[in-house]
């Protein structure tokens, strides 16, 4: 295959747009009476063909086959360009009307800069200037004179070549902005469809040709016929619209062009620019084959770098395997196994013949197969596949799973990456990219590979990690007064990834759980400043919790991974899930009204009372900070009387799930309820709520909550509580457009920014962005934090 | 600081690890680097994209919060983040001005200098005859801002001379003026005067905090606070991005910069390591001035067409392109990916020899 090199832009001239054209266009009509494309009309059989069965006149090919041809329209009089009128514009004023000179004085170069600078006399030939005068959108007037296009054209042709080269003017001769020849598109870039009726519809860009033909041939009727000049140049003006519009729809000073139903035409710039244009839509976003899209659902059974694969979706997509004569064998039973799973879908021959595998021909195909065949079968167990969820913010939005075919028709995946994906199971879709090459396949296995991915290269730590249940199950595992027996502890470890003889009587809940660990010394505290101790990979001391193990935060998960690599510290999350998930079994918990009762609970009340008096008695800003602090104090109040047995309290301490500051909302204040960062005062004339009188001191009239969610709060509060909440959701649906624009502007700006092969980060240009990248050559993604610390390797 | 064979060095030393061990300590070290080092290839742009506006997407729209609990109104979040990108100009900036001699006198002293008076703030009325084209001030509270009668008219005169007209006292005559229109355009501008101060300083606050006595001041010009004498112009610094790069230069404006970004990153909560805002600073700053990330700015100077076709304004760049003969040389990841050709890009840097 040949490799593109560069890419080129530059000016059609006239006899290029001949040269490329197949047929001039006459005639406005599309098709005759018997619904044949007229000679010579805009959809002629030899621009290309787009319906099925019908040869192209051109090259002979069926549809499909055939990619088009241009035409081209010979306009009867010369139309300017209409975006390119604005250089036109510049060119006539850098030139002298008389010889067409660049007027500018020496060393000026550039466009603009000419046309700044021409001056009033011609210093060639001493003629006087007259003003020039750029009527948007396609006119110029010489002084009062309106100049025709003609006259246009030949101010463009009297300027030589060595003056193009002083203003600059690089992509071929400036008259080939006025048009003269238009060329007419393949009929494969605007296809007409058959709607279901029968009849034909035709594209934009088809129905703005016959306005443009039409138009063309009533104007050279109308000069052979000697017409008045004002009808003339009336006509000039149309074709000059249809032309116009024709390019660009959506100029400012042209009204666009219309469908029958008002709808604007879509024509030649619409068609690329923006989202849905075809540089975004189609040049730079590619669809892909070999992929497949389905609901997720957990599997706690599966690693943390596996990917539970429905069998419909395994017996569709397929995977080329190259014959060899080491899998030979292997590839002919696959073959004799059509019909079952998995089995060979097609094989491709050396010369690139692809068969499909039937029933009738399995037998052959199998004898026929030799290295050097492909044989493109079903996904099975082990292969690598990319999974992906979008919004794909990040690199780990797509990382490599190896397939298990499952029953079922979800994709199951383990629940620590979640986290990575940012996904749940509330209906979640995700996608799943085969590859199709020796190449891909290494790649996603050795770069790819979740097991690689476990430490982010936002800020270097784990981000794959135990979450929710997984931490409340290892909190209670680790408790000091678990004691279980061997065949509690055999129940536990079914399914785990470790080799090890159970020979004590009984095991503390620490033991079982050092079963899983590595030979690591780990010293850490929990959330609540409880020391943790690991020791040789047993653990003596504390319990297990966020800190330790779950995403974004782990300690002992992050010495894991630095100390004993990827693969490791994946086995060790697998196992973890599964012994915490296991203990869970048996060591449930619940969440009730008990966990969320406090002994004090009139201390709170009476508190929170006291201080809108006082602040009702004299609103000034200690007060109202007193106010301000309210939930805070009550937070504090929490972590001292709360029983330690509440669930809600353990949950929210372990990191599993909420935090005290929604425990202490729920058993004693919500607190100011807040719009825009402010106080909630807008509403009614100086009230937020006819309920309240007007210039109110009582802060509850301002959006302060003062009771907990748990004894239910007052309808004006719920109503605030709502605003609040009202806002949040309103937030983030604004967010997320501007936090795209500014990573769309991120991506353009920064995508050619890497490592040079000499160790420094350049850019497209070459030029040298850091000397050392990342200033210490340090990669946050295989560093701890970033850092290199002494710990790291003691 | 220091470095991490230091810490090593130190560590031996104080645990009397010497011989075999230490080396094999070192050893150790040596290796954790080599493999913590970046691959060549490695698409770094892409990874520091990601690693910034993942965490915006979940950074909040608040525009503003209240800096240091004083009361000025200090941009943030999300918003602020698109600001400095932008590198946008007319936002309300906050200097931190800090005093050479460290003291609440001079501060207070300083502060109620460059605070911007108006003529507004010390008249108590202002008469204006119409017909005659006379405008007649009456003044009040000129001691609280430390002026006199004199001093306040001989602004007012320095003004007025502008327009052909003469002062006496404090009744102005604008002879000239003969329309109601321009008296009004003029009565407006009067209102207005800064007589006080520099020009757009809106508020200041004085903070004793760990760097001792500061003056945080709303608006205003970075360049004239830093000749204002008795301020430490080593330390005083703004928010305002741009004026320091015209008063400091490029390489402080990239620690500006910077320090701004990590700033609004870390008033959010979300963890992003420092060297990613340092490389955003440094491809900002890459052609010896600050640019934008946006189609005027970084996109502007990039040379690959097909790049910048399928950012923004591809109509305008296509044209432009066609008449200067334009050449794509496909170096641009966008460029391959458009024409369906590898990146030069991680694996795609090296070509496979042999062939599979």
């Amino acid at each position: 295959m040949h490799k593109i090199s560069g890419i080129e832009f530059s000016l059609l001239s006239p006899v290029q747009i001949k040269k490329l054209s197949v047929i001039e266009i006459t005639r406005p009509e599309l098709y005759d009476a018997d619904g044949y494309p007229v000679e010579r009309g805009i959809v002629d059989h030899r621009m290309g063909v787009v319906d099925p069965g019908i040869t192209c006149r051109t090259c002979g090919y069926k549809l499909g086959d055939c990619m088009g041809h241009f035409g081209h329209i010979e306009l009867i009089k010369p139309v300017v360009h209409p975006v390119l009128a604005s250089k036109i514009y510049l060119l006539l004023q850098a030139t002298c009307q008389k010889c067409g000179r660049a007027m500018a004085g020496e060393g000026v170069t550039g466009l603009s800069p000419c046309a700044k600078d021409a001056k009033e006399k011609c210093p060639f030939c001493g003629e006087k200037q007259k003003k020039i005068k750029f009527v948007k959108p396609t006119s110029f007037n010489l002084g009062r004179d309106e100049l025709t296009t003609e006259q246009v054209r030949e101010c463009l042709e009297r300027i030589t070549e060595e003056d193009l080269e002083k203003l600059e003017f690089k992509g071929g001769r400036p008259e080939w902005m006025v048009i003269t020849i238009l060329s007419v598109p393949p009929m494969t870039m605007r296809p007409s469809i058959i709607l279901e009726s029968g009849e034909r519809s035709e594209d934009d860009l088809t129905h703005k040709l016959v306005d443009i033909v039409r138009i063309n041939e009533r104007l050279k009727r109308i000069l052979d016929i000697g017409a008045p000049d004002f009808l003339i140049s009336d006509i000039i003006e149309l074709l000059q619209y249809h032309v116009s519009t024709y390019i660009k729809n959506d100029m400012s000073n042209i009204p666009p062009a219309r469908h029958r139903s008002g709808r604007p035409l879509k024509t030649l710039a619409q068609r690329m620019i923006g989202k849905e244009g075809r540089f975004r839509y189609n040049l730079s976003g590619k669809r892909v084959n070999f992929s497949a899209r389905s609901i997720i659902s957990p599997d706690n059974f599966l690693d943390i770098d596996e990917v539970g694969v429905p069998e419909v979706i395994a017996k569709t997509i397929t995977v080329p395997e190259r014959v060899i004569d080491g899998n030979l064998e292997d590839m002919k039973k696959l073959i004799l196994n059509y019909g079952n799973f998995p089995a060979v879908n097609y094989i491709v021959r050396v010369d690139g013949l692809k068969k499909k595998v039937t029933q009738e021909t399995k037998e052959m195909i199998s004898e026929e197969i030799m290295p050097g065949y492909i044989v493109e079968r079903n996904l099975m167990d082990g292969d690598w596949v990319i999974f992906n969820r979008q919004p794909s913010l990040h690199r780990m939005s797509m990382m490599a799973h190896k397939v298990r075919i499952m029953e079922g028709k979800t994709f199951r995946m383990h629940l620590a990456v979640t986290t990575p994906y940012n996904a749940d199971f509330d209906g979640d879709e995700m996608n799943l990219h085969i590859p199709q090459t020796e190449e891909s396949r290494v790649e996603l296995k050795y770069l790819m590979n979740v097991n690689q991915h476990i430490r982010t290269p936002r800020y270097g730590l784990p981000i794959i990690g135990a979450k929710q249940d997984h931490l409340m199950g290892g909190y209670f595992l680790t408790q000091d007064n678990i004691k279980l027996s061997i065949r509690e502890v055999s129940n536990l470890i079914m399914g785990l990834d470790i080799k090890i003889t159970l020979d004590k009587d009984a095991y503390s809940g620490k033991d079982v759980f050092s079963l899983i660990l590595p030979k690591l010394n780990y010293t850490g505290t929990t959330r609540t400043g409880q020391e943790v101790v690991i020791e040789k990979g047993i653990m003596k001391k504390g319990y297990i919790d966020e800190m330790a193990i779950g995403s974004e935060k782990g300690s002992l998960l992050n010495k894991i991974e630095l100390h004993c690599g990827g693969d490791e510290a994946a086995k060790f999350i697998g196992n973890m899930s599964k012994l915490c998930l296991n203990f869970m079994t048996t060591h449930a918990y619940t969440i009730s009204l008990e966990d969320y009762y406090l002994e004090e609970g009139k201390e709170i009340e009476k508190l929170v009372s006291k201080e809108i008096k006082n602040y009702i008695k004299s609103p000034s800003k200690e007060t109202q900070s007193k106010l301000d602090q309210l939930p805070k104090e009550i937070e504090k109040l929490i972590k001292e009387k709360l029983s330690s047995k509440s669930t809600a309290r353990i949950a929210a301490e372990t990191g599993a799930r909420g935090s005290l500051v929604s425990v202490a909302q729920i058993i004693g204040v919500v607190g100011q309820e807040k719009l825009k960062g402010k106080k909630i005062t807008r509403g009614y004339y100086h009230r937020s709520l006819p309920h309240f009188s007007k210039d109110e001191i009582n802060p509850s009239a301002y959006g302060f909550v003062k009771e907990g969610y748990k004894e239910g709060i007052s309808p004006t509060s719920f109503f605030f509580d709502s605003m609040h909440g009202r806002e949040g959701l309103s937030d983030t649906a604004l967010k997320t457009k501007h936090s795209g624009y500014l990573e769309r502007r991120l991506v353009s700006c920064l995508h050619d920014v890497k490592v040079a092969p000499d160790n420094t980060i350049r850019n497209e240009r070459n030029q040298i962005v850091q000397f050392t990248p990342f200033e210490n050559n340090i990669n946050p993604h295989k560093a701890n934090k970033g850092k290199i610390e002494l710990e790291d390797i003691l | 600081m220091i470095g991490i064979e230091q810490k090593l060095e130190n560590y031996c030393e104080e645990h009397k690890i010497t011989g075999a061990e230490k080396k094999e300590l070192e050893k150790k070290l040596e290796d954790l680097i080599e493999k913590s080092k970046f691959e060549c290839g490695e698409a770094l742009g892409i990874i520091t994209t990601q690693s910034l506006s993942e965490p915006a997407t979940q950074m909040t729209m608040r525009a503003y919060h209240f800096a240091a609990s004083a009361g000025i109104r200090m941009a943030s979040g999300l918003p602020r983040l698109i600001e400095l990108f932008d590198l946008r100009k007319e936002i309300d900036n906050v200097t931190t001005i800090h005093l050479l001699d460290n003291s609440r006198e001079s501060a207070e002293e300083i502060a109620k200098n460059i605070v911007e008076s108006k003529l507004n703030d010390v008249l108590l009325n202002i008469y204006y005859d119409i017909p005659n084209f006379q405008v007649t001030l009456e003044f009040s509270g000129l001691k609280e801002l430390d002026m006199t009668l004199e001093s306040v008219l001989s602004v007012v005169k320095k003004y007025v001379k502008k327009y052909p007209s003469s002062i006496a006292d404090k009744v102005i005559n604008l002879e000239e003026i003969k329309t109601y229109s321009e008296f009004r355009v003029l009565k407006q501008k009067l209102i207005e005067l800064s007589i006080k101060g520099i020009k757009g300083t809106k508020e200041t606050i004085i903070l004793n905090g760990d760097d001792g006595w500061t003056i945080q001041v709303k608006g205003g010009s970075f360049e004239k606070f830093m000749l204002v004498d008795g301020v430490d112009t080593k330390n005083t610094t703004t928010t305002d991005v741009m004026a320091v790069k015209s008063v400091l230069g490029v390489e402080a404006a990239r620690n500006a910069l910077i320090k701004e970004i990590s700033k609004t990153l870390e008033e959010q909560g979300v963890g992003v390591d420092k060297r990613y805002i340092g490389v955003v600073g440094d491809v900002m700053s890459v052609n010896g001035s600050l640019e934008p990330m946006s189609r005027y700015g970084l996109m502007k100077s990039k040379q690959s067409v097909l790049a910048r076709l399928n950012f923004e304004e591809t109509i305008k760049i296509l044209f432009d392109s066609a008449v200067n003969n334009k050449k794509d040389d496909l170096n641009t990841l966008i460029s391959n990916l458009v024409i369906n050709q590898v990146c030069q890009v991680g694996t795609g840097t090296v070509k496979l020899k042999w062939k599979v």
